[in-house]
Parts: structure tokens; sequence; C-alpha cells
């Protein structure tokens, strides 16, 4: 079949616009953004219009010719359809199953940021956040006077306790280091009020604990940049935060008595309103040469206040 | 029976032949380390070697169906010979008459030339194509990847569409252009993985690649256009 110069001319905007179709289900399949199903609505409306004139076709022809197709397709949609949902169903099903697997090691907020993206990136960013450091004070003395089985159900509540609470203050927690404990706060999401909110869960901490009576716990708490992401190797990584900060909030809370809580001068700015100290002080710390202000309270001063 | 006793030529003695047996069975020992792979993953590269390309050409038929990731492994084993394979079989293929008087050698040959020069053009402008607008990608890899992506569309997808659809719908239609229109289905397929494989191939981001594919698709169709010409 010869073509004419105009004929020719349909047939590269024919090919152009299957070309579109192709390209409009290759991008939707990676961005899953709606606009690409528009385009490709475009693309797929248009192209009998070319071909009929490509071919020099009646649109009564070219609905004989396709009739048989042309019934094929609610076929094809439902088929489509039923293997979307299909698709939809398993994707669902296995972030389920992911989230009631970790809900038990990590904060519900980190898992549905990390369900969101399509991969985990090693790569992190540089972000303002609370960190908070914990420990129990005389944790050495304590495991060597009791059984190790008591000394491991007494740490699994005390983790149970200060991890309930720093999930309702919107912490995350970022590791147990013995019988340390880390926890972020505005990472991986955005907190209002961060520096607050740490420091509502120590009081609250400090109160459940004392309350408990069994241990006393130091915590530290700093606010600053540093480098939040999943940091490690791709067969292990952790979502943890990298930075001068963290070693700050660490000194901090090794400065910290039985039942004490230890606060740098930029978390105090943003909480002097809801907890005022007078204990204020210049530490010097190890790796720091100028000395930190930092303010302490301690759980009579607490008691006092409540 | 009586046993004999060996002699030994000169310079030879019973304690240099011990050493020499010691050392012939440490060359044995170490001629035998060296042929058999040590671990698992130097067993794997060893019968990987020994697969040819053609198994692994038809381990990636994916490329046919816009497979990435097939279109990646084929990319990966790359050679001249092989583009120059693929090129004269999706040759062959192309220029098999459908018309009984086309079917003589004389017309055959001049086809198959014709077509040749035509595809290895295409490939060189594509190329050239590609580089001008700012890909890094070796001839080498286009030639063999995209020739790959062309043969196996033209044999995995185009011929079984053909003869399902002749067999099904060529009574059914009625008029040469309607015929004409509908077959065009399945070159227009052809056209789309070539265009599609030159742009993944070029790796280039932005309008250039969509640069790219409408180049090799404008090529590629022309070059039909031609040759449906050039027979009629």
């Amino acid at each position: 079949m010869a073509f004419t110069l105009l004929q020719t001319f349909y047939l590269v905007l024919l090919l152009f616009t299957f070309y579109g179709c192709l390209k409009s289900i290759m991008v939707y399949k990676v961005k899953r953004q709606f606009k690409y199903l528009v385009i490709l609505a475009f693309f797929f409306i248009i192209s009998p219009h070319l071909w009929m004139k490509a071919y020099n076709i009646q649109m009564q022809e070219f609905l004989v010719t396709f009739q048989f197709v042309i019934t094929l397709i609610p076929l094809a949609i439902f088929l489509f359809y039923d293997y979307w949902e299909r698709k939809r169903l398993e994707e669902q099903r296995d972030k389920i199953r992911i989230k009631t697997f970790f809900e038990r090691y990590v904060n519900p907020k980190i898992i549905e940021e990390l369900l969101q993206q399509k991969k985990l990136e090693l790569s992190g960013k540089r972000q303002n956040v609370t960190i908070f450091f914990m420990d129990i004070r005389g944790f050495t003395k304590l495991s060597e006077r009791l059984a190790p089985e008591k000394v491991v159900a007494i740490l699994n509540r005390y983790f149970d306790i200060s991890t309930s609470i720093l999930f309702k203050h919107d912490g995350t927690v970022d590791k147990f280091v013995g019988d340390a404990v880390m926890a972020l706060f505005n990472a991986p999401t955005n907190v209002k009020n961060h520096e607050l909110k740490a420091v509502r869960a120590a009081f609250a901490i400090q109160q459940a604990i004392n309350e408990w009576g069994r241990i006393d716990v130091g915590i530290g708490i700093h606010t600053g940049e540093a480098v939040i992401g999943n940091i490690g190797s791709h067969h292990k990584m952790d979502y943890t935060a990298i930075g001068d900060a963290v070693n700050t909030a660490a000194r901090l809370e090794g400065q910290t008595k039985s039942g004490e809580i230890l606060i740098s001068k930029a978390v105090y700015d943003k909480v002097k309103d809801d907890f005022p100290s007078r204990h204020r002080e210049d530490i010097t710390v190890k790796g720091k040469a100028k000395p930190i202000t930092a303010y302490r309270y301690n759980m009579r001063e607490i008691s006092r206040t409540k | 029976m009586k046993a004999r006793r060996i002699r030994l030529s000169a310079g030879l003695d019973r304690y240099s032949l011990r050493e020499k047996a010691v050392e012939h069975g440490r060359r044995v020992q170490s001629s035998i380390q060296k042929r058999l792979p040590a671990s698992g993953d130097e067993l794997g590269k060893h019968i990987e070697k020994r697969i040819t390309s053609s198994h692994k050409v038809w381990q990636n038929a994916g490329i046919a169906f816009f497979s990435q990731k097939s279109l990646e492994n084929v990319s990966h084993f790359s050679s001249i010979s092989l583009g120059i394979l693929m090129l004269i079989l999706t040759d062959i293929i192309l220029i098999f008459p459908t018309d009984k008087k086309a079917l003589a050698l004389g017309p055959l040959l001049t086809n198959f030339f014709a077509v040749l020069a035509g595809l290895l053009l295409i490939n060189l402008i594509v190329y050239a194509a590609m580089n001008f607008l700012g890909s890094n990608t070796k001839f080498k890899v286009f030639f063999s990847t995209a020739n790959t992506a062309l043969f196996m569309s033209l044999l995995v997808v185009s011929l079984p569409a053909a003869l399902v659809s002749f067999a099904l719908f060529s009574t059914m239609i009625r008029s040469q252009a309607a015929v004409s229109m509908f077959f065009s289905l399945i070159p227009f397929y052809n056209y789309l993985i070539y265009g599609w494989s030159a742009e993944s191939l070029a790796r280039l981001k932005g309008i250039r690649s969509v640069i790219v594919a409408l180049v090799a698709l404008v090529l590629v169709l022309f070059l039909n256009l031609i040759l449906m010409q050039f027979s009629a």
C-alpha cells in the first residue's frame, strides 16, 4: 500500500501517539501519579482518529474491522481491574505483616514512613532533632546483686515503661544499648514542640519509674542539628541520628544522678515556661573545650511541681 | 618368579628418584587444583562462561515485552558479533515473502541486502543522534542490544501475532486498506521496541531521551515505508 505525504504524516503522528501510550504506562508504573493515566487516556483516544486518517478509512469500516477487538474491551477492563485489585490487596497484606512484625521494635510512625518509600535510602538528611538519653543508675551493682533472670525481668519492665511513654509523646526509640535508651524527637516525622514533648516524656518516665520503685534512672536531653537516616550497610541498617548534638545529649546524661533530668540550654529555652528550673550549671564534658550550660531537675522537684 | 632389580640410569639413585616422584605428585595436585573451581562463585563463573549468548538471549526474552531488566541483562553480554547475528536474523524474518511471486532467489537477495543496509544505516544514525545528545553508551552495546530487542520482538511477538491475526481476522476484514491498517499493529510494535531500546540504552534524561526514541521511531518507520515502496 502506497502512502501519500499527508498519510505518512499521520503515520508518524500515530507512531508518536503509540510511543506516548507506552511511555505514560511506563512512567505511571514507577511514579503512580494520576496525571499519567490522563495522558494515557488522551493518547488512547486520539490514536484511532490518526489511524483512520493514515489509512484513509471511514469510522464505520474502522469499527467493523475492530469489532472483535472492541467487544473484548470490557473483558480487558475487567481483567485489568482484577489484576490491579489483587496487586493492591497483596501490597496491603505485606504492609500489615511488616507493620505487625516491627511495631514491637519501632515507632509505628517510622513504619508508616518506611512503607511509603519504595526502597530504603542509605543517605541521611540534616534535621533539627531533640535527642533523649536515659540510663539506669547503679545498674552494675544491681546486676551483681540479683540473679540474671531477675535482671532481665527488671530490664524488660523498664524498657516497656520507657518505650510506651516515649511513643505516647511522639518519640522514636532509636536504640537500647545495655541499660541505656536513646530516643529521638522530630524524626522521622516532624513533631511540633519536640523539645517540650521530650521533656514531658522525661518527667513522665521519671514519675513512672519512681512509682515502680525498683530502679533509678538519669536522663539527658539536648536539641540540635544531626544527620538522620538509615545508616549502616545494605545487610544491616538502623534508623538513627549522628552528630555533635547526639554526643552532647549522651554526655549530659552521663552527668546525671538518680532520678535526675539534665537538659541543655537550647532545650531549656523552649521549655522554661512549662518547666522552670533554678539549677543552672556550667558543665565541662569530655570532648568539649567550652563548658555546656545545662539545667537540672530531680524527682523531689517534680513532686513539688505536682 | 624372580624379582628383577631395576637398573637406574647414571646420576639417578633411589633418593633422587623419590624426590622426583614427590615433585611430580605436587605438580599433578596443583594442576588438578587449578582446573577445579575453589568456591561456589568460581564454579558459577565457570558454568556461566560455558553458556552461550543465544542461551542468554532466550533467558532474557522479556526484552520483547519492554522489560527493563532483560534489556540491562542483554546489554551486559553485548558484542559486535551478537549484534551482526541478530541483524541478519531480523533481516531474514523481515524479507520473508508473503506473496508467492516474490519467492525467487533474485528478489530475495536484493531485498536481503537492501533491508540489511537500511537497518545498518538506521543503527548508525540513531547511535550518532544518541552521541550528539550526550550519551556515553558504547556502539557495541547499542548495536547488539537494540538489534537483539528488535529480533526478539519479531520472533516472540510479531510472528505469532501475525499468524493468529491472519487466521482469525483475514476473512472478517473486507477492504485492502482495512487489512493494512489492522496488520500495521504488528510492525508498530517492533518500531516501539526499537525506539524504547534506543532510548533506554542512551541512558539520557528528560527531553533528550525522548528525542532519541522519536528519531529511532521515525527512522525505522521510514525504512519500512521506503522498502514497501521499493517492493511495490
